[in-house]
């Protein structure tokens, strides 16, 4: 696997190479700015890239654009942007319909080098990875949909899907059976009035786009009727 | 100078000589009322203040008729003089005798239609038509008319037929005292500006010789109906009647000489005065004859009376009489009444409604303090001025203007509105001082604002950056090492320099957000329990804190909050903040798993040095059935 890395603080630069090395995965090119990244992508087509949201010149979103204009310039490059804070609208911007191959995760999460991989490897597999404040945000501000309302644990593994977790990963993170995941999601689904799919990306997609509102209840499937 | 005096008292002794002269004859023991003591008193007093008025006018027109005035009047005292002393004392009955006597009973005719012709000139008008005829009447009064005080005397021209024809050629004289009060008022419609106060003293002055004629003609009539009259009251109504009229007008012309509302408050005093004082006077003659107790009781009260309502009758006779002669004076009085108080609550935009109510265009500009240029009604800055009327203060400096063009008199709309303007140009300064301090402040906010992105910049890129590197650096070594013992150590160091990074964080993100300065710890509160995923309730005082309580709360809650999210899985936090005299209470309470520690976590030990760094204390305890509480105590008095 062929990894670029932008990052303009050097030290950082190689640590996170080494994390990635480590791992067994190849570093093809480390850069400090944004020109030099879209550069790299071009002459080394990597199959993923990890780049810092803010770099030189400005340092304002530099990295974030870059990533927005990689992403559509090859859709089958994976991209994970890191950020030393936590901006949901830009998250989502980058995000938007397309979560697939996409990351977005705070620096510090490199220090839990285990979940950081992991991450990673959804990521460059097709997946998604949003960094749990960024899905916290947009569960806090969601609207709340009356009697029919999601149970806290609903909303639990809501905000765990849309962070990119797979069915595993999450009945591993709340201790709880695969089934009764599967279960819940499907719960959930029908309460957000969401079409049901089997698909786990097209369902990270469908619960990102709810939880920015984009998608309103589906008319055909109340909410309180049996099924 | 010296010589105007001298001439001045020459002819002041000739006119005192000559009345001596008449009043000598009545003590000589020849009566016939023309040379009673109280009529030639008040003829020569006429006389002195006409003829001492109409030198010292510098209205060439008016003093060339007072001055003949004075002349006819001294003619008439002189004729009297003589023919009382010649036909009377000394018996003559030759012609001079008759031509004397003739003069001195048609000598006031001409006199009463100069004073007239003093008022058309100070107005503008032509008097020339009046004096003719009143100098014809004159003359065939002193030929044709007989004098029935003079027994057996006829007079020049014996011609009985002619007589009738004489009383009716009396009537247009008669009719000549209306001349000067129809020009003055008539005169008044068209009368604008400065000019307008001194056409309404003339025209109040003309009213005075009707007044007075009026007054004598009303006493002798209730001395008549009570049956008292006698030669006395004869002579003094017929002095008050004669000689007043020449006085007062004479003391009004001078007066007439200022302009501007003073000027007619005091020229209506004396008018008002003297009429009141007439009546009283006449009155109190009559009266005083009639109860036989002498004038004194009745001039006691009638005095009293007079100086009780007059200034009060003043002040509404002058204000109705400025309104009356100026339609845009009294539109905008009406204006500004109907506005009442609330009026007075936006005094530049009721003062502009006014103004604009007689120019649409007029626009009413404020002067501002220290040369900042002028305001208008709506706050807008002007540099200039521009073409107008200026507006002076109480002490004559121009503290307002009125922009217009062309010519609008606005002296009597500005009387009106004077107080409106005074309290908005306090209102222009006050409203100009709080924009500046708001600019001020909003430049420093601003200023502040780009200085915390910097730190903010500077933090995420430098430092945050460096001991991520170092953070991770030790996480990697962590993991390559064997020793247990080593790897917990570092472990525990890599926990801590995490929090680290997470308060910097903080720090640099979230130390005063635009809310917080801007509109206060609620508002920022509120604010940011919007973006949180659980529901917060926030309670807070409505008043501001002091700036920097109110930033130390608010870090306080956000990491309280954060701490919340992070550990406790709860499902709902309460804020509130209250404030107790010197302290502020902020408590967070949650209904999570509870057990917080200040040893455990490094966010909450980092929280509390920053609380008591600030001069308060931070508690953190459990809550009963479960959840945990925290409480910070921060000072409010910096």
């Amino acid at each position: 696997m062929r990894v670029v890395i932008a990052e303009d603080l050097v030290l950082l630069r190689q640590a996170l190479c080494r994390i990635l090395v480590q791992d067994g995965i190849t570093v093809v090119a480390q850069v400090g700015d944004a020109d030099a990244l879209v550069s790299a992508v071009v002459s080394e087509r990597p199959d993923l890239v990890i780049a810092d949201v803010r770099m030189p010149p400005t340092f304002t979103d530099e990295g974030a654009r870059a990533a927005l204009i990689l992403r559509e310039r090859f859709p089958e490059l994976a991209v994970v942007v890191l950020s030393h804070v936590v901006e949901p609208t830009l998250a989502m911007r980058l995000a938007a319909d397309r979560p697939a191959r996409f990351g977005y995760l705070l620096k510090d999460r490199v220090l839990d080098i285990d979940d950081f991989m992991a991450a990673i490897h959804r990521v460059m597999d097709g997946g998604t990875a949003l960094d749990e404040h960024v899905v916290a945000h947009w569960l806090g501000g969601a609207p709340r949909a009356g009697p029919a309302a999601l149970s806290a644990r609903e909303r639990e593994v809501l905000g765990l899907l849309a962070q990119g977790l797979s069915n595993v990963a999450i009945s591993a993170r709340l201790f709880v059976s695969e089934r009764t995941v599967d279960s819940h999601l499907s719960s959930i689904f029908v309460k957000l009035g969401l079409p049901p799919s089997a698909e786990h990306n097209r369902r990270v997609r469908a619960a990102l786009a709810w939880l920015r509102g984009e998608t309103r209840a589906n008319p055909d499937v109340r909410p309180d009727q049996p099924i | 100078m010296k010589g105007s005096v001298a001439l001045r008292s020459a002819g002041a002794i000739v006119v005192l000589t000559t009345a001596a002269a008449a009043v000598s004859a009545y003590f000589a023991g020849f009566r016939y009322g023309g040379d009673a003591p109280v009529f030639v008193m008040t003829l020569t007093a006429a006389v002195l203040t006409t003829a001492g008025v109409g030198i010292s006018l510098t209205d060439r027109s008016v003093a060339r008729w007072l001055n003949l005035t004075a002349a006819a009047l001294f003619a008439y005292l002189a004729t009297i003089a003589a023919a009382s002393w010649y036909a009377g004392v000394l018996g003559h009955r030759d012609l001079l005798a008759r031509s004397l006597v003739g003069a001195a009973g048609a000598g006031y005719i001409l006199a009463i239609a100069l004073l007239q012709a003093c008022f058309l000139a100070a107005v503008g008008r032509s008097a020339t038509l009046l004096i003719c005829y009143a100098a014809a009447f004159t003359l065939a009064s002193v030929l044709l008319l007989p004098d029935a005080a003079f027994s057996g005397l006829e007079p020049v021209l014996h011609a009985p037929a002619l007589e009738s024809a004489i009383w009716i050629a009396a009537l247009p004289w008669m009719a000549s005292v209306l001349a000067g009060p129809i020009a003055a008022w008539r005169a008044l419609a068209r009368t604008r500006g400065a000019g307008r106060h001194r056409t309404l003293m003339i025209a109040v002055i003309s009213l005075v010789p009707i007044g007075t004629v009026l007054f004598a003609a009303l006493s002798a009539l209730l001395a008549l109906a009570l049956d008292v009259m006698s030669p006395a009251i004869g002579e003094t109504g017929q002095a008050l009647a004669f000689g007043v009229p020449f006085v007062v007008s004479a003391a009004g012309l001078y007066g007439a000489r200022f302009t501007g509302p003073e000027a007619v408050a005091r020229t209506v005093t004396v008018v008002v005065g003297s009429l009141i004082g007439l009546v009283v006077v006449a009155l109190s003659v009559v009266l005083g004859t009639w109860l036989g107790s002498g004038a004194l009781l009745p001039i006691v009260i009638g005095t009293l009376g007079v100086a009780g309502t007059a200034a009060g009758v003043r002040r509404r006779v002058v204000r109705q009489l400025l309104l009356h002669t100026d339609p845009m004076r009294a539109r905008a009085a009406a204006l500004v009444h109907e506005a009442g108080a609330g009026g007075r609550a936006a005094p530049a935009r009721t003062a502009q409604v006014v103004l604009a109510d007689l120019d649409p265009r007029a626009r009413l500009l404020l002067r501002l303090p220290q040369e900042r240029g002028w305001a208008d009604a709506e706050g807008n800055h002007h540099p200039e001025p521009g073409p107008g009327t200026s507006v002076p203060d109480a002490d004559g400096r121009i503290h307002a203007h009125v922009r217009h063009t062309g010519d609008l008199d606005l002296d009597g709309v500005l009387a009106e509105v004077g107080m409106l303007i005074e309290l908005a140009v306090l209102e222009a300064a006050v409203r100009d001082q709080e924009g500046r301090v708001a600019a001020e402040r909003a430049r420093a906010d601003h200023a502040a604002a780009v200085e915390r992105r910097r730190l903010e910049r500077d933090l995420h890129d430098g430092v945050q950056g460096r001991l991520l590197a170092l953070a991770l650096e030790l996480r990697m070594a962590q993991r390559e090492l064997g020793d247990a013992a080593a790897r917990l150590v570092l472990s525990d160091a890599v926990d801590r320099l995490s929090a680290a990074i997470e308060e910097l964080r903080t720090l640099a993100s979230g130390t005063a957000p635009e809310i917080l300065t801007c509109e206060g710890l609620g508002a920022a509160l509120i604010d940011l329990s919007h973006r949180m995923p659980v529901p917060i309730t926030v309670t807070a005082p409505a008043a501001r804190l002091p700036p920097e309580t109110e930033a130390i709360a608010y870090l306080v809650v956000c990491e309280a909050v954060t701490n919340v999210l992070k550990h406790a899985h709860a499902g709902e936090v309460q804020v509130e903040v209250t404030r107790t005299g010197e302290y502020a209470v902020v408590t967070v309470a949650d209904d999570g798993g509870g057990g917080a520690d200040m040893r455990a976590g490094s966010g909450l030990r980092g929280l509390s040095e920053r609380v008591s760094t600030a001069g308060g204390r931070l508690v953190v305890s459990d809550r009963r059935p479960h959840g945990t509480l925290l409480e910070v105590t921060l000072p409010c008095a910096w």
